[in-house]
Parts: structure tokens; C-alpha cells; sequence
């Protein structure tokens, strides 16, 4: 029996964007356990939605998460409408629809980048990173902001794409596409890579579900859950399925990611052919009441909004539940049995947003 | 009145997270809402992208029993509302002792409606 | 093997994939929300910007004539020139560059200028 050692991994660690601490208890190379300790990026944002006017809380929900602020909007936005009935017009809804696949997209390139680092490919990272400058430009041209868009309005959207930037938005896509498929011959071909993620960090079916697993950690076990499905925004009207992988290891989630950003091109280009003429955005008068609890899937998974108005311009609870704080539980129960060497891909392959987990 | 509601007692709890378990739910997460003098705790749950919610409501200083060793996620969440709001869970698997997202000098329960946040002073 | 020398010699004849950043300069594109500004001659002070600025950016002083933007609170959200009812604030898409003391822009009536304080 080995003496049991205690070895901090982080908060500051070269693979962690963002600070959070696991305690990781050790049996020689060994982590029989793990300690989470997160609130170093506590910002109350929750207690600042109460104070907020219900419109301004948009700006203010965005800035949960940098990563997925256009969903977290949406989700908001989705939320506030249903409970002041309002309908969205159809051209809004599918250029929700874009602005989130682009969101997706980037977020995924970004994650990929960082896995592409925390295994010591630097080239790669450099790709995937370049690859997702595309992305951000066709954010900026669209929305004037490379991150945070703010595009989205009670009521429908605030900036609508022409036919110019479609052009210029498909073209880039294409470019992606190509590239893309550069990027995926490496990870999932290549030697090394296969060495560094095949049954690494495994996470069984049963496992998943009963750690209340999101998003690609739990589809990438297996679990055919994505939120998109029950057809929110325009998604009823587009054609996709759930991409699933079956061996819940860090290769199967990597994987899961990379083919959703080939979905997610795909989305976007069913969307462009689809999207109709009309107005952007309805008229929005008074204010919600009532109590909803709404979801929408986000690059890292579901994410939970329970809204609580009571009629005044202001909200009496908003309360979000963001997919890495679900995926934490997951992951406390994945490190144990690994090596130390193998932490810090087990630690990235659930696409931590520490922001987003402690808003 | 959430969609797809249940208001139960406070007893009843274990059972029925226990009832949900087996049927194949899933925890989603617990919702706290300030109501002045009680709290109105709301449990989400999920099963086939269908949302299950259970509702109750407890005074202020009553001790909730804690649903971690059923879900272990709920930890999490429970941790999480101790430092928020101050509320006590009995039998929670893994303690932080209010210090999960605050430190000591916030103060006890910022999120309670009595919590006033002080401004800083350059700005 | 031969994969890689034909990416040895693209890499040798092609040219770097980033900008030689001070010397190439990006234009940006239409549209962007780099900075934000007011005209003091066609603004009526009428302190719908400030009601509406969810970071409270914004202050304008009705009496004096004076409106006053705190760039360092400021998120560029684009709500204030999306409402103002004379379109006296514009958007410039040229972002503003890093500065030593925290500035306030402020706008008055007939005199324009750029005044010192320390938020």
C-alpha cells in the first residue's frame, strides 16, 4: 500500500484557460481521487439580473460565458418570449439558427486547438486556431463583434445578413470544409494522437446518465441526447441527427466534437437555403409573468434557464444551470485510475468554461 | 407553475428522487427561489428531453436533507446553494463548508433578497 | 513520406499565413462596433441613451448640455445609437487604442473636448 499524497492541479496550469482547482489524491502515479475547488471567477451575475431592467439582462447574460454568449441569449430570449407569447417572426428564427451553428463552430475549433495543445501538437493548434479566424470574421462582418454579437433581441434579432454576406458567409464555409478535412486525417488517424486519447478517461453509458452528464461527454458515451432535436429556434424545419459515439473515452469525444463541426456547416448551409423573407424582429410591449424553465444546447451542452418574473421590469430570480457545471461530477469520476500524465487531456476533453459553471 | 409540475412535502423527498431514479430520470439541477421568510426549492429532471419538476417549499433555517448520495451531481448544486443562500443540507457526500464559490468576506447567503451589494468606491 | 515533402515545399514558396502586423494593417469591416461617439451640434440631451445604457455608461447632464461617456465601462452593445432619437451617436468600427489614464469622453455643446479625470 503506497502513502497517499495530495498534489494540487491548479488553479493556474498551462492546459486550464480558466482557473479551477482539482485535488488530486495520489497513490504513487496513481489518482485514486479528486476534490473540486471552483469560485475563483465568482461574479454574481445571477444577483445582477435582478437588479437589471429585463431587456438589459441580455447584455448581461451574454457575458456568462465568452465562448457561447450568442446561446446563452437565445436561451434567455426563448424564455421571456414564451412567457409573454410572443411570436417570433420566421427569418429571426433562422438566423438564430446561423448565428448558433457559427457559434458552435467556433467554440469547437477553440477546444480543438486546446486538445491539439494540452497533447503537445503545437502545429495543429496553430491550424485548428487559424481555421477558426475564418469563423470570426463572418461574426464580425455579421454582427460588428468577433465574440460577444449581441445580436439577439426580445422579440427576434437585431442585425440581419444580406445577400452579400451570405455569399461571402457559404464561401468561407467551403474554405472551412476543406481545411477541416486536413484537421481530421490528423486527429483521427495519427499515431500519437490515437496513442494519447484511445481508452483514456473512459465514462460508461450507465456512468453518464447517472452523473447527469451533457452535451459531447455524454453523447460520446453513447447517450443520444441533444437538445436541438425537439426543433427550438428553426429546427424543427432543418434535417440533423444527434452524432453519437460509443466508447466514452477522450477520443470519442474528440470525435463527436469534429463531426459536429461538420454538422454544423451543414445546418448552416440548409438554413441559408431555407431562410425566408421578412421581418427581423416583433414588437415587444409590456412585461412577463410567471415562472418557465427553458433549454438550449450549447457547444459544451444543455443548458438550464429558470426564469421567475412577476410583471415588473424586473426579474425576481434567473437561475442557469451551464453544461460544464454539469459535466463536473463526470469528470471528478473519470480521473480516478489515470495516471498524472493523462489529467490534463481527462480535464480538457469535457470543455471546461469555468465561467460559464460559476457565472 | 412550472409545465410538468409536482409540489410535494419535504418527508417525501427521498422517496420520490428515489421513484425518479428508477424510472430513468435524470437530475438536471435544483433551483432556490428567495421568498421572503421560506425558500421554494425546485428540483429539474429529465427524461427524454421531457422536464420533470418537483417543488416544495421549506422555512428559512430548516435543514433539507440532501440528495447526494442518491445523484452524486447533486453536490454540486447543493454546495452551491449553501453558499448562495444559507440553506443547510443534512448528509451532504461531499462538504464545502460554504466555500465552494465565496469566500468568507462576501458574507453569509449573497443571494438572499436582504443581501445589499456594496458598490466600490472608485467607481 | 512524400506527402510531407510536398508540404515542405508549399511551406518553403508560400507565403506566411499571418499579417506583418504594424506594416499590414486589416481593413476592418462595415458595421463593426469599435468605438463609440456623439455629435454635440445634432444631439438634443434628451438622456434616452442614459436610461438605456445597461452598463451606465453613459451621463448626460440636460441643464449644462453635456453628455459624457465612460469608455471603460462601455460593452459597444450598440443600444444607444439603435435608439437615439436625433441619430446623433454613431459607431465607428476603429477600435480604441490602449491608454495610459482611464479617459472620459465627454461632448458639449460648441466646445469639443477631450477632459482629463481619473474614474
Amino acid at each position: 500500500m503506497a502513502k497517499k499524497t495530495i498534489l494540487p492541479f491548479g488553479p493556474q496550469h498551462p492546459v486550464l484557460p480558466e482557473p479551477i482547482q482539482l485535488q488530486l489524491v495520489m497513490e504513487d502515479e496513481i489518482v485514486v481521487e479528486a476534490i473540486p475547488a471552483i469560485g475563483y471567477v465568482h461574479r454574481g451575475l445571477e444577483k445582477l439580473t435582478e437588479t437589471k431592467a429585463i431587456a438589459e439582462n441580455i447584455f448581461v447574460v451574454e457575458r456568462i460565458c465568452g465562448i457561447c454568449s450568442f446561446m446563452h441569449a437565445l436561451c434567455y430570449c426563448q424564455g421571456i418570449e414564451s412567457l409573454m407569447n410572443i411570436t417570433v417572426p420566421d427569418r429571426s428564427r433562422f438566423l438564430r439558427v446561423i448565428w448558433g451553428e457559427l457559434h458552435r463552430l467556433h467554440s469547437h475549433h477553440l477546444w480543438l486547438g486546446l486538445l491539439a495543445d494540452a497533447f503537445g501538437f503545437e502545429s495543429l493548434f496553430m491550424q485548428c486556431w487559424r481555421n477558426r479566424e475564418m469563423v470570426m470574421d463572418i461574426m464580425e462582418m455579421t454582427a460588428g463583434s468577433r465574440v460577444i454579437i449581441s445580436t439577439n433581441a426580445l422579440g427576434g434579432v437585431r442585425r440581419d445578413i444580406d445577400s452579400d454576406q451570405q455569399k461571402f458567409i457559404l464561401n468561407s464555409l467551403n474554405k472551412l470544409q476543406e481545411e477541416l478535412d486536413n484537421i481530421k486525417r490528423v486527429f483521427s488517424d495519427d499515431y500519437t494522437v490515437n496513442k494519447r486519447l484511445v481508452d483514456v478517461a473512459v465514462i460508461s453509458k450507465e456512468d453518464a446518465h447517472e452523473l447527469g452528464a451533457v452535451g459531447p461527454v455524454m453523447r460520446a458515451s453513447g447517450l443520444s441526447f441533444d437538445y436541438r432535436t425537439t426543433g427550438y429556434a428553426a429546427y424543427n424545419e432543418l434535417d440533423f441527427e444527434p452524432i453519437v459515439e460509443q466508447s466514452g473515452d477522450c477520443y470519442a469525444r474528440m470525435m463527436v466534437r469534429l463531426r459536429e463541426c461538420y454538422q454544423s456547416i451543414d445546418i448552416i448551409r440548409q438554413a441559408f437555403a431555407k431562410l425566408p423573407e421578412g421581418p427581423i424582429a416583433s414588437p415587444v410591449k409590456g412585461f412577463p409573468s410567471g415562472e418557465i424553465a427553458t433549454r438550449v444546447e450549447q457547444p459544451r451542452g444543455e443548458v438550464l434557464y429558470y426564469i421567475k418574473a412577476n410583471g415588473t421590469n424586473h426579474l425576481d430570480r434567473l437561475r442557469v444551470r451551464t453544461p460544464t457545471f454539469a459535466n463536473i461530477p463526470a469528470l471528478l469520476k473519470m480521473v480516478k485510475g489515470l495516471t498524472l500524465a493523462d489529467i490534463p487531456i481527462a480535464i480538457l476533453s469535457i470543455d471546461p468554461c469555468i465561467s460559464c459553471t460559476e457565472r | 407553475m412550472l409545465d410538468n409540475e409536482k409540489i410535494i412535502e419535504l418527508q417525501d423527498l427521498k422517496k420520490e428522487t428515489l421513484l425518479l431514479k428508477n424510472q430513468g430520470y435524470r437530475y438536471i439541477t435544483m433551483s432556490c427561489v428567495d421568498l421572503g421568510d421560506s425558500f421554494d426549492l425546485i428540483y429539474h429532471f429529465d427524461k427524454a428531453y421531457e422536464i420533470y419538476n418537483m417543488r416544495f417549499s421549506v422555512a428559512k433555517g430548516t435543514i433539507v436533507p440532501s440528495l447526494s448520495d442518491v445523484y452524486f451531481c447533486a453536490m454540486l448544486t447543493e454546495n452551491e446553494l449553501k453558499d448562495l443562500f444559507g440553506l443547510e443540507f443534512s448528509g451532504l457526500v461531499l462538504d464545502c463548508g460554504g466555500n465552494l464559490l465565496i469566500t468568507d468576506e462576501v458574507g453569509a447567503a449573497p443571494m438572499t433578497k436582504q443581501y445589499v451589494v456594496k458598490a466600490k468606491e472608485s467607481e | 513520406m512524400f506527402a510531407m515533402v510536398k508540404n515542405v515545399i508549399k511551406n518553403l514558396f508560400s507565403r506566411p499565413s499571418t499579417r506583418l502586423f504594424p506594416y499590414q494593417t486589416r481593413e476592418f469591416f462595415p458595421n463593426v462596433r469599435g468605438s463609440i461617439d456623439n455629435d454635440p451640434e445634432v444631439c438634443i440631451y434628451c438622456g434616452a441613451c442614459q436610461m438605456r445604457c445597461p452598463s451606465e455608461a453613459i451621463v448626460v447632464n440636460r441643464a449644462e448640455k453635456v453628455w459624457t461617456i465612460n469608455p471603460y465601462k462601455c460593452i459597444l452593445c450598440g443600444v444607444c445609437a439603435q435608439i437615439c432619437p436625433k441619430k446623433s451617436i454613431a459607431i465607428h468600427s476603429e477600435y480604441v487604442h490602449p491608454q495610459s489614464s482611464k479617459v472620459k469622453k465627454i461632448r458639449q455643446k460648441k466646445v469639443v473636448e477631450e477632459a482629463q479625470s481619473h474614474a
